[in-house]
């Protein structure tokens, strides 16, 4: 008990891992997604953050523009005015980050023609050629080497600005009504806050992305733990098994797991039923040998004097147990493989090849009937070999000179009848002195030698006997045309006519 | 006649020399695959028995390699495969006979004797060359129904000459297939052994052909070949 639970620990510390090896597949590979998609959100989220102030910084200076525009006027001596409250308390505030400008002209010479009234006030008269500016530029003027304007007539562009600012600035080209000349009115904007915003914007995102990365973590790890949970009681159901708690795996089981389940249980009933076999075949092969070894001991032991045959014939009854005892045990393996064909014409021909070299007697004639057709034998071609050589071998060793051996369809089925139970009717017919009927039953009763100075006669029908039994056919014996005995014999199989093969071709 | 036994088995192996020696037959054994395809090619034996599971070279391709070089003397393959796929796998590869081991010796000295026989295009068992009859079953001689009793070596000459009725056969073709391939041959002693024959069986059973080799007199022919000096009983 204590062997068996150290067992069941060390494949339960097996099966952990390799189950921890799956759940950390599903873990990690969902991991890896949701990390590649949360950074593909944080940076596309902070970039459309920074767009959106971008764009908000353009509306206000658009909107500071627009005012400008709208208090620009022209005096009588065609000087620029600005009228009105354009210069609210931040256009005064000297660097305050909010600028206006406006000059006749391309305003070029704006830089040196700028020198009004030091420190005018923002709404002064500028005289012609000489560029207004907001108080806030205090002694300097806003860079002029504006980019052409954009769809709606703003030429918009960055420029270092007094104090080292990083400024917006937005331009436009305007005629006055009463002026002569263009004039240029500019505004420029701080950009110093977008940066900043941005950044403790990213920062706080990427909290919150994390945040929820970790929240779905744990969210994969309960579910793959949920998911796998079959697995586990499968485990433990195996570890039952294997026990001896349980015969088989039971109870119900997810859609995904039945299927195995159920394999698993068919094997199960298949080793059983193949052990069984095996056992009943050891069983059966030893019983078989015990009496010939029973007959040599006894006889050994009273020095008969016919030891010597006795030694022959008993083990010549051996080797005829083992023979079919290992025939049967070739044939039940192979008869579980259902997709296995064999050429039977092809195997026909090849033994009578053999039959007219092995019983090459003068006046032996060895006739073969077959169809012009593939003849598709359902099983393995060994087998086939060994049913058709036996009864073959035996009707030449019979045969007074005409052996024939016919192969048809049992009963020519539908065309499209499934191929999986259509038979094919094998007869192997001699002239030689036949059967009665009680004879017949006896030879496939047992595996009786009816005439024991011709080798091998009832041996090959026992085995044949077996092999037809195990691919569920038929046998039967009975008085030829011929003069000799019929044997017939019942395979699956199927003709495979040209137009059957090309059936499925026009289906197709 | 002169027999191949290609078996790995030593003590088969021992069994089949026994057997055939008995049987009046000479035999070269061998026990792998590429002494026997070289024996066969090589020396001409009446028959072979072949086993398949012959170490260096496997028997069906020795066998095969024979047919290929267009040696047809009868082989019987001497086998445990006993399954008929094998035994068609076996006589297409050229066998004439298929014995499946285990075996009795018996069955493999007629089937032998029959191989040897049909390969020579005789049908019976029993070879009749005038009064004299020849039994390859029992191995014996008799003339006008007496046994003959004739050594190893003179009935080994007489058999071979019966197989081959009306054949001439050269001295050298009788040393080569009366003897195993180890004897210090003399063809000088066919002669003798000839001579030894002749005083049991009669002087004109066996002709001389100078030059040529002897040949079995046949009834009613004897006369024209052997001259017209011989008269009758």
């Amino acid at each position: 008990m204590t062997t068996g639970g150290d067992a069941r620990t060390g494949d339960g510390l097996f099966d952990r891992l390799r189950l921890r090896s799956l759940s950390l597949r599903l873990v990690v590979s969902a991991l890896a997604w949701i990390a590649i998609v949360l950074v593909v959100a944080w940076f596309g989220l902070v970039a459309l953050f920074r767009n959106h102030l971008e764009a908000d910084l353009d509306a206000r200076a658009q909107f500071d523009l627009n005012r400008l525009i709208a208090a620009l006027a022209v005096d009588e001596q065609g000087d620029l005015l600005v009228e009105g409250k354009v210069a609210s308390r931040i256009f005064a505030k000297p660097y305050s980050g909010r600028y206006w400008q406006v000059a006749f002209g391309t305003g070029e010479d704006g830089g040196t023609a700028a020198e009004g009234p030091a420190g005018a006030p923002a709404d002064d008269p500028a005289s012609a050629g000489q560029p207004l500016r907001s108080r806030s530029l205090w002694d300097q003027s806003l860079p002029l080497d504006m980019p052409p304007p954009d769809a709606d007539g703003i030429s918009r562009w960055r420029e270092e600005g007094p104090a080292g600012q990083n400024l917006l600035l937005l331009g436009r080209r305007i005629v006055l009504p009463d002026a002569s000349e263009e004039v240029l009115a500019v505004v420029g904007r701080d950009r110093a806050t977008i940066p900043a915003a941005v950044e403790a914007f990213a920062w706080q995102l990427g909290v919150a992305l994390a945040g929820l990365a970790a929240g779905l973590a744990i969210a994969i790890g309960l579910q793959v733990w949920f998911g796998l949970a079959p697995l586990r009681r499968l485990r433990a159901a195996l570890g039952r098994l294997r026990g001896g708690a349980a015969p088989r795996v039971e109870g119900r089981w997810p859609g995904e797991v039945a299927p195995l389940v159920d394999d698993l249980n068919a094997v199960l009933t298949h080793n059983e039923a193949v052990v069984a076999r095996a056992r009943t075949q050891a069983g059966d092969l030893a019983h078989a040998l015990k009496t010939p070894i029973a007959v040599l001991a006894n006889a050994a032991s009273s020095q008969a004097a016919d030891l010597p045959e006795l030694v022959e014939q008993q083990s010549q009854a051996m080797r005829r147990q083992i023979d079919r005892h290992l025939a049967r045990a070739r044939a039940a393996g192979s008869a579980e493989r259902p997709g296995a064909r064999a050429d039977l014409g092809e195997v026909a021909g090849g033994l009578v090849r053999a039959m007219r070299r092995l019983h090459a007697r003068p006046g032996l004639e060895l006739a073969l009937q077959a169809p012009p057709a593939r003849i598709l034998f359902h099983g393995d071609r060994e087998d086939a070999a060994e049913i058709l050589g036996c009864i073959l071998d035996n009707a030449c060793t019979w045969a007074a000179g005409q052996v024939r051996l016919t192969l048809s369809e049992d009963m020519p089925a539908a065309p499209g009848a499934e191929p999986q139970r259509r038979f094919l009717q094998v007869t192997v017919e001699d002239d030689g002195p036949g059967l009665s009927p009680d004879a017949r039953n006896a030879v496939l009763g047992r595996g009786v030698r009816l005439d024991e100075s011709v080798p091998g006669s009832g041996l090959g029908l026992a085995i044949v006997r077996d092999l037809v039994a195990i691919y569920e056919g038929g046998l039967t014996l009975d008085a030829s045309p011929l003069g000799g005995l019929r044997v017939a014999l019942r395979l699956p199989g199927h003709l495979e006519t040209e137009e059957a093969k090309r059936q499925p071709e026009r289906a197709a | 006649m002169r027999v191949l036994i290609a078996e790995d088995d030593r003590d088969l192996a021992r069994q089949l020399l026994k057997a055939l020696d008995a049987a009046g037959y000479v035999a070269d054994a061998v026990a792998n695959g590429e002494d026997a395809q070289h024996l066969g090619e090589t020396e001409p034996y009446d028959a072979v028995i072949l086993d398949l599971g012959l170490p260096l070279r496997d028997g069906l391709s020795v066998l095969r390699a024979w047919r290929g070089a267009g040696r047809a003397m009868p082989v019987l393959i001497l086998t445990a495969r006993d399954r008929w796929h094998e035994k068609v796998e076996g006589i297409d590869a050229g066998a004439d006979d298929y014995l499946a081991k285990p075996f009795q010796m018996a069955e493999l000295m007629a089937r032998l004797r029959a191989l040897i026989r049909r390969a020579n295009g005789l049908s019976q068992p029993e070879m009749v060359c005038g009064d004299l009859r020849l039994d390859t079953r029992q191995g014996n001689v008799t003339l006008q129904g007496m046994p003959v009793s004739l050594t190893a070596q003179e009935y080994r000459i007489l058999s071979y000459l019966m197989h081959h009725p009306g054949q001439v056969i050269s001295r050298a073709q009788l040393t080569e297939h009366i003897y195993a391939q180890d004897f210090d041959r003399d063809s000088n002693t066919i002669e003798v052994f000839i001579g030894r024959l002749r005083k049991k069986l009669g002087a004109d059973l066996i002709e001389t052909r100078r030059g040529m080799g002897y040949r079995l007199a046949a009834p009613g022919e004897g006369g024209e070949d052997a001259g017209p000096a011989k008269a009758g009983p």
